[in-house]
């Protein structure tokens, strides 16, 4: 594209370009927020929950079933962590209205709580 | 029901259900005592009202199945019934006797020839043979060779005596005709006379009274002493005809007499040899009656009770040519029988032909036609009227077990002796017995001595030699012996904390309880947990054995949670651990973890374990249970943060 075509645009094609140019910035500030924390280590945890107590991570897994749930607290899960062969416990608040279904794969944005609870602050589907 | 549990007398109770059940004692004079009568009086024998129906069906099946005897044959009313006829059997004894020896005879040959001559004199006999005084004669003589035989008995003399009785009264009678004609003649030449001096007297009387002078009445003197001799001499004629007379009338009568008494004493006879069932006697006795006597002499005078008896419900008029019909049906009948016998065999259905074997026999005993059954097989006979004779005693006395190996000997004897039934319903009787013993355990065990001693009884009724009867006795003896020092054990045990032991010896721990309420119901507490202890153990042995260690411990867990101190299950659970012991860590993690209220840790243990174990019971209430938890915690400290 040269500099007598660049002329040729018309304003909507510059408002078009912009919006799109802030989308893709929007969206790299987003996966930022998951990027700067490490990946939740199930293994080590299943040894020794308490040793994680405050900490955040990233948890990507697959549903496996619903343990427990209530409506106004959230749901209890057992999820199946990336590159683990056991199942993880996972809290779901009832403020995330997320779908959850059996077999669907999520990353989540957790933090370990008093008892070993995992928390889900966040998750998304991938 | 415990409390009067020790006071029992056992072997009052075993003794007199015993005896009742065998009718040595009527059940109701058997001393009865109310159920609330005072338990250190000891307990009330009465015995069961409840009867054994299979021990009765059996009873009946086996005395209809084991019984030799023909239907024909009845010994109770001594009778054997043929063709509408009765004979008198005399006792069963004195038959088996009779039957048997004849069973252990063999055919004799001197029985060929003697049967020879007996067929030669009704030969010579036989209407048909027209015989006549010689032929008689003939027949006579052959009578005496008929009689040196021993299988005759003498009975050929007997009908020769009588066929020369008749043959010399006869004779008798013609000598005393000769006299009475002769004396006839006398008294003819008799009474010409007396009338011939009655017309003398007669006249001279009429002479005496015409003359009335001097001179006619001296020579009217002279006369009348003549007259008065001619008086006397026919006084004395009248008197010798008058004897005369008498002389010809006992002559009459005499010769009537004696023809009634021979006639009477054939008859007689005719109807003994019936009676014996000597048929071929009777035959040839009443043959020579029919050509002796003449045709209006026929009906018997003799043995009418006899032979109402013998031929009962019969208003007939019985001749003589009525019972050598008889005689002839009944040789007729035991050739048949024989034949019948004889086939019966050859087909293998010796069941039938010892029946028909028996009937024949009774009926034929003095017939030659039974020397047609060999004595191979008569052996034969005997062998399974003895074994049947045998295995009705068996019978009698419930002895199921001899009755088992009889029947085997039974078939073997016998191809058409129903075996399988008799098999089944013995069967079925032991199993009835077997199963009130059984009963009879459960009730003592549980202290209800009632029905335990009713169901014994009824045991014993069943099948008395039944040997489960004595182990339940010797049993029961121990348990009353121990019975006397078993709360000193108890106490020792229970202070030991040894429930196992309580539970092997919890028999007679329970009789020695039995009036002790606190401690039985601690007894029993650990009977029901040791008990469920053995059946958890079984169990997870039984899952270890097929490979599946982990069902094992969840099996063994349970029973460690019943009763952690029991030894054998603790050995079992050792030799379990190291097969499961990542899946044992996991639980045990997860157990610790709750129990500081890491309830979220615990979860994630229980989960872990479920991926190794998926079926896990364990883990499925684990993870039920602490996930709720879980949840309540997660509400909490959201509870908090919103604070």
């Amino acid at each position: 594209m040269n500099m007598n075509q660049l002329r040729d645009l018309k304003p909507w094609h510059y408002g078009l370009l912009g919006a799109l140019f802030l989308g893709l910035i929007l969206l790299a500030l987003k996966g930022d927020a998951y990027a700067k924390f490490d990946p939740f280590p199930a293994a080590q945890f299943s040894e020794s929950s308490a040793d994680f107590l405050g900490n955040q991570y990233v948890l990507r897994a697959q549903i496996d079933s619903q343990l427990q749930w209530d409506p106004q607290v959230g749901r209890i899960l057992a999820v199946l962590p990336d590159h683990s062969p056991h199942r993880l416990p996972i809290f779901i608040p009832a403020e995330l209205p997320e779908n959850v279904l059996n077999g669907q794969r999520y990353e989540m944005l957790i933090s370990v709580k008093k008892g070993g609870l995992v928390y889900v602050e966040d998750l998304r589907k991938y | 029901m415990w409390r009067i549990y020790v006071n029992i007398s056992w072997a009052q109770i075993v003794v007199a259900a015993f005896a009742a059940a065998q009718g040595y004692v009527p059940s109701n004079a058997l001393p009865k005592q109310p159920q609330t009568q005072n338990p250190q009086m000891g307990y009330g024998f009465s015995a069961p009202s409840s009867g054994s129906f299979e021990s009765e069906t059996f009873q009946k099946m086996a005395q209809k199945a084991f019984d030799p005897s023909s239907d024909s044959m009845d010994f109770q009313e001594g009778s054997f019934q043929w063709k509408g006829r009765s004979f008198q059997l005399a006792n069963q004894r004195v038959f088996r006797a009779r039957f048997e020896r004849f069973l252990l005879a063999s055919p004799a040959e001197e029985a060929v020839a003697y049967g020879q001559v007996l067929q030669q004199v009704e030969d010579l006999l036989s209407v048909g043979n027209l015989p006549d005084a010689e032929t008689l004669s003939e027949a006579w003589n052959l009578l005496f060779k008929a009689s040196e035989y021993d299988r005759d008995g003498g009975n050929a003399s007997i009908v020769a005596n009588q066929v020369f009785n008749a043959w010399r009264i006869r004779q008798e009678m013609r000598g005393k005709a000769i006299t009475e004609t002769e004396l006839q003649r006398v008294r003819s030449l008799q009474q010409e006379i007396v009338a011939n001096r009655n017309r003398v007297v007669e006249r001279l009387k009429k002479q005496k009274e015409r003359s009335n002078s001097s001179k006619e009445k001296d020579a009217a003197v002279t006369k009348e002493i003549d007259s008065s001799q001619s008086g006397q001499e026919a006084y004395f004629r009248a008197l010798d005809l008058a004897e005369t007379e008498a002389k010809i009338a006992l002559l009459e009568s005499q010769a009537a007499a004696t023809a009634i008494q021979a006639k009477l004493q054939f008859q007689s006879q005719i109807v003994s040899f019936m009676m014996q069932r000597r048929f071929h006697h009777a035959q040839i006795l009443a043959s020579f009656y029919q050509l002796i006597f003449k045709g209006s002499q026929q009906k018997l005078e003799v043995g009418k009770e006899e032979l109402n008896a013998f031929i009962p419900n019969s208003d007939l008029s019985f001749t003589v040519d009525s019972l050598l019909f008889m005689a002839r049906e009944a040789i007729n009948d035991v050739r048949v029988g024989v034949d019948a016998v004889l086939t019966a065999e050859s087909e293998g259905r010796r069941l039938i032909a010892l029946e028909r074997v028996q009937e024949t026999f009774f009926l034929g005993e003095h017939l030659l036609e039974l020397d047609r059954i060999p004595t191979q097989q008569r052996r034969q006979f005997l062998d399974l009227y003895r074994s049947m004779l045998e295995a009705q005693e068996l019978a009698n006395v419930k002895d199921y077990q001899g009755l088992r190996e009889m029947i085997g000997t039974l078939e073997e004897l016998a191809q058409d002796f129903p075996a399988g039934r008799m098999r089944a319903s013995i069967d079925s009787a032991m199993s009835v017995s077997d199963m009130s013993v059984f009963a009879a355990a459960q009730y003592r065990n549980a202290g209800d001595i009632k029905s335990a001693r009713e169901e014994l009884a009824n045991a014993i009724k069943v099948w008395p030699t039944n040997p489960t009867i004595r182990d339940f006795q010797t049993e029961t003896n121990r348990l009353a012996t121990a019975s006397s020092q078993g709360v000193q054990i108890f106490d020792d045990l229970l202070k030991r904390g040894d429930r196992r032991g309580i539970y092997t010896n919890r028999m007679e721990l329970g009789f020695a309880l039995a009036n002790d309420n606190e401690r039985k119901q601690k007894l029993m507490q650990v009977v029901d947990v040791l008990a469920r202890v053995d059946l958890l153990i079984a169990q997870s042995e039984e899952m270890a054995n097929q490979g599946d260690y982990f069902a094992a411990w969840e099996l063994i867990q349970l029973a460690f949670e019943a009763d952690a101190d029991d030894a054998p299950m603790n050995r079992v659970r050792a030799k379990l651990a190291p097969r499961v012991a990542k899946f044992v860590g996991l639980l045990d993690r997860a157990v610790d973890a709750e129990a500081t209220s890491r309830y979220a840790a615990a979860l994630n243990n229980y989960l872990i374990a479920q991926d190794i174990y998926p079926a896990s019971r364990i883990c499925r209430i684990g993870i039920e249970r602490v996930s709720q938890s879980v949840l309540n915690l997660a509400a909490d400290q959201l509870q908090a943060s919103q604070l």
